[in-house]
């Protein structure tokens, strides 16, 4: 019965301590936590304590969270994304090339090799921008979400993000023309 | 809308269209009919596709982590009892106290009638000493 309702239903739920409730929210956004996460720490030991954390965080302060103000899903990234960035604050490595090393279960061989090339490509470029621009990048284009959902969730103005989103494609671009420019010449 | 700011939308934005502003919307689809406009929107999708792939993440990683989540609740469960009458002994015993207190004086103060005018300091060692009430005290 959980699974079918709203999430903010689940967090009254959640709120009156329903544990029924917490496990069906952490069935449904705990890939999420853990995929966002990922892709702004770029470690996959470090996104999943991240998950673990987001979801410690909903259960102690359910009773914080008020419908009204906002979506469910925009508190939640916004949890999510205050842990990550505290986590990238810390000096750390930063193993880029484990997650690349993960195998698509269904995916064909050449697929296969495709898609890990461009998670390496990716992973390689969103490395290199702030971790800002990194959460932009994963709001906007993996996790789908619209500017102004994504800018609620960073806390910032539709303006400010449309700005930051701008400048985090640009540097992409620039790094995948780069990329690719470099495999033509090794070619 | 001219060229530079359907280039400078889909750079921001990517290449559909239906994510953009929505006051924009209108004035790009019929820029992105002409040929220059499908070529930009193309070119916007193809690094689109690259962005929006997700990490690789083995399927049993989620439910691992919600299975510890789920275990360390359990464990801060464990200490609740304990938490959970700390408002007695914050607040209902020092009140009990106050009120068994009063309760006696009250009782105490009905039972023995004053033998001296009350504003008599001798009153106040009546009210313990009064023969009456020795039998309850102790001995005679």
């Amino acid at each position: 019965m959980e699974e079918s309702q709203p999430d903010e239903t689940l967090m009254v739920l959640v709120a009156a301590r329903d544990q029924r409730a917490f496990r069906a929210l952490m069935q449904r956004h705990m890939p999420r936590a853990i995929r966002l996460a990922q892709r702004i720490v770029n470690n996959p030991a470090e996104a999943d304590d991240i998950g673990q954390e987001a979801f410690m965080r909903i259960w102690n302060h359910a009773s914080s969270f008020d419908p009204g103000m906002a979506r469910f899903t925009t508190w939640f990234y916004r949890i999510v994304l205050n842990l990550s960035f505290d986590r990238t604050r810390k000096p750390r490595h930063r193993p880029i090339e484990d997650a690349a090393h993960v195998e698509a279960p269904d995916a064909a061989p050449v697929e296969a090799i495709i898609a890990r090339e461009q998670e390496t490509l990716l992973a390689r470029a969103m490395a290199m921008l702030p971790d800002r621009q990194r959460a932009a990048v994963a709001l906007f284009h993996m996790e789908g979400l619209g500017g102004r959902e994504a800018a609620n969730a960073m806390g910032l103005t539709e303006k400010a993000f449309e700005s930051l989103l701008a400048r985090a494609r640009l540097a992409l671009r620039k790094h995948v023309e780069q990329a690719d420019e470099g495999r033509r010449n090794y070619a | 809308m001219t060229r530079e700011e359907f280039i400078r939308l889909a750079e921001t934005w990517g290449g559909d269209i239906g994510r953009w502003p929505l006051s924009q919307r209108e004035d790009a689809a019929r820029f992105a009919t002409t040929e220059e406009g499908t070529r930009i929107l193309e070119e916007a999708r193809r690094l689109d596709r690259l962005l929006s792939a997700e990490p690789p993440i083995d399927p049993a990683r989620p439910a691992a982590a919600a299975f510890a989540v789920m275990q360390r609740i359990a464990a801060a469960g464990a200490g609740e009892p304990a938490r959970r009458f700390d408002w007695l002994r914050q607040w209902a015993l020092p009140a009990m106290s106050i009120a068994c207190s009063l309760l006696i004086g009250v009782s105490l103060g009905a039972a023995l009638p004053p033998a001296q005018p009350a504003d008599q300091p001798e009153t106040a060692l009546d009210l313990i000493l009064d023969s009456g009430t020795s039998p309850f005290w102790g001995l005679q």
